[in-house]
């Protein structure tokens, strides 16, 4: 027993030890026990000769010319810039503020996710929750959130505020809003500014706007700003406030107060168009602002300028 | 052919930025390269990518290079392509012997048969080449790139453990793990009968 186990040990040391062996790469020791246990083991002889056979097979195989030449070209001569140092610290911080920015999205779902203060907008629905939900909870019309623009602005704002101030259906002149929309661009976000826009010729009427949140989660939520706009409760400026809205809607970072009632005033949240990140402004104090949204459009604005940093950094360095 | 004086001053024009000097080293090197890569790779579509991208990144890299032999830091640079090819390619599903045929005719075929060899030997010759190039191809890359530098490009231990960045141990244990391997796939195929037979018959013969 204790023989046949150590014979069978030797064997798959042998066994091992031929490869090294054809090179004459083994030690005196090993050589020695390869050559002892070949001539007892005729698997070992035949394993040996057809292991010789193969390595000779494969160092007589053809030499292969290369089929080209692989000279460089010209165009190489610059050697490139080394990547900067500064890219994987770049990329670094842009995950760190993307998965902030996810956290404190995620934490502000959890913790306002299902109910709708009647003062604070919801939390922009990303494009996946269709609106029909919505509209069940809020108001009349359902829009698909993927329709584009005129089916979102003729939606009623699905919000508190939508309960509050039975959406009248959209003025005459709405259409129009929307008309103009197509130019500015695709997007639902767009198309909602370009409705701010040009809302000021409009009569005082109240007038549902879309739930930015509805189509406009959809754009933003590819850049990760976006999810934060407001739910849908943009009530068309009343009287003047048209003015101050769309501006505010171009340029972000200010605050403009809206001269209008407060119900109006808080109606125009832009969100974030996916070509401006940086630019989710608020154009208004109001009680939706809570320090998780502000810190939402924040970590969102700073992961898409770091992801641009680090893209344009790699990019030069090409 | 480039001689060893030559080539420091190439290296060193090179590393000033002399394009065409580092391109004499490329026509020096490619044909070894290339065969190299080749054996690895398996085909030739995938073998001229990893020489091209060897010979990019030895051109990016080559203010790192610090004296030795050229060779033997280029072979380096060429395996890690091909390391990186294989990753890429990620294999479509490894290429069984008969695909190989059928696919990708080697240009081995057209090397002429030479007058001392019959037409049926040369016809067995290029089947076993082809045998043995899909048999490399089934090996697990570490494997496979021990096989060749060793069995094709001819390269000890030593060096391979340099190109490779491992220990002798390593490279021993999967030289013998591959060679084995390779001679189990090509007795499974057939294929070594009759090289064994060739080979014992030409060794009569002599």
């Amino acid at each position: 027993m204790a023989g046949l186990l150590r014979r069978r040990t030797e064997h798959e040391r042998v066994e091992a030890l031929l490869s090294s062996y054809l090179d004459g790469r083994t030690s005196e020791a090993e050589r020695a026990l390869v050559e002892q246990h070949v001539k007892s083991c005729a698997d070992c002889t035949r394993d040996l000769a057809t292991l010789r056979t193969t390595v000779a097979a494969v160092r007589e195989m053809p030499r292969m010319p290369a089929p080209r030449s692989f000279a460089l070209p010209r165009s190489m001569a610059q050697q490139p810039r080394a990547v900067p140092r500064a890219y994987p610290l770049l990329r670094g911080a842009t995950a760190v503020a993307t998965l902030l920015f996810a956290v404190v999205l995620g934490v502000d779902l959890i913790a306002h996710g299902g109910r709708l203060p009647a003062a604070a907008p919801q939390m922009a629905a990303p494009a996946a929750l269709p609106s029909t939900s919505i509209a069940m909870e809020g108001a009349a019309t359902s829009a698909p959130a993927s329709t584009p623009p005129r089916a979102a602005f003729v939606a009623p704002a699905p919000t508190g505020v939508a309960k509050q101030a039975a959406p009248t259906p959209a003025p005459p002149s709405a259409p129009q809003a929307l008309s103009a929309a197509p130019v500015l661009g695709t997007t639902p976000a767009d198309a909602a500014k370009a409705a701010q826009t040009t809302a000021p010729v409009e009569p005082p009427v109240e007038q549902p706007l879309p739930g930015m949140g509805l189509g406009g989660g959809g754009v933003g939520g590819g850049m990760g700003g976006g999810a934060q706009a407001p739910g849908g409760t943009v009530i068309a400026p009343a009287p003047a406030p048209a003015t101050a809205a769309g501006e505010a809607a171009t340029v972000p970072p200010t605050l403009t107060p809206a001269p209008a009632p407060t119900q109006i005033a808080r109606a125009l949240e832009p969100q974030p168009p996916s070509a401006l990140p940086r630019g989710a402004p608020y154009q208004v104090e109001r009680p939706g602002i809570t320090p998780l949204r502000v810190a939402e459009v924040a970590f969102a604005a700073l992961a898409v300028v770091l992801g641009v940093a680090a893209w344009v950094a790699r990019r030069r360095s090409r | 052919m480039v001689t060893r004086m030559d080539e420091l001053a190439l290296i060193t024009a090179a590393k000033k930025g002399d394009l065409d000097s580092f391109n004499t080293l490329v026509l020096n090197y490619q044909h070894q390269v290339y065969n190299l890569a080749y054996r690895i790779m398996g085909d030739a579509a995938s073998a001229s990518d990893a020489t091209q991208e060897a010979f990019i990144s030895a051109w990016r890299h080559i203010g790192g290079f610090r004296g030795g032999s050229y060779k033997s830091w280029l072979l380096r640079i060429v395996t890690n392509a091909c390391y990186d090819e294989l990753r890429r390619v990620k294999r479509r599903p490894a290429s069984s012997l008969e695909s190989l045929y059928v696919e990708d005719p080697t240009p081995d075929a057209e090397l002429p048969p030479s007058q001392l060899e019959s037409p049926e030997a040369f016809t067995q010759r290029r089947e076993l080449n082809h045998a043995i190039q899909a048999g490399i191809a089934q090996l697990p890359p570490d494997q496979r790139i021990v096989l060749v530098l060793s069995d094709v490009q001819g390269m000890s231990y030593e060096e391979i453990a340099q190109a490779i960045g491992a220990n002798l141990g390593t490279v021993k244990s999967r030289l013998s793990r591959a060679r084995a391997r390779l001679r189990d796939l090509l007795l499974e195929h057939g294929e070594l009968v009759s090289t064994e037979y060739r080979l014992q018959s030409e060794g009569e013969a002599v």
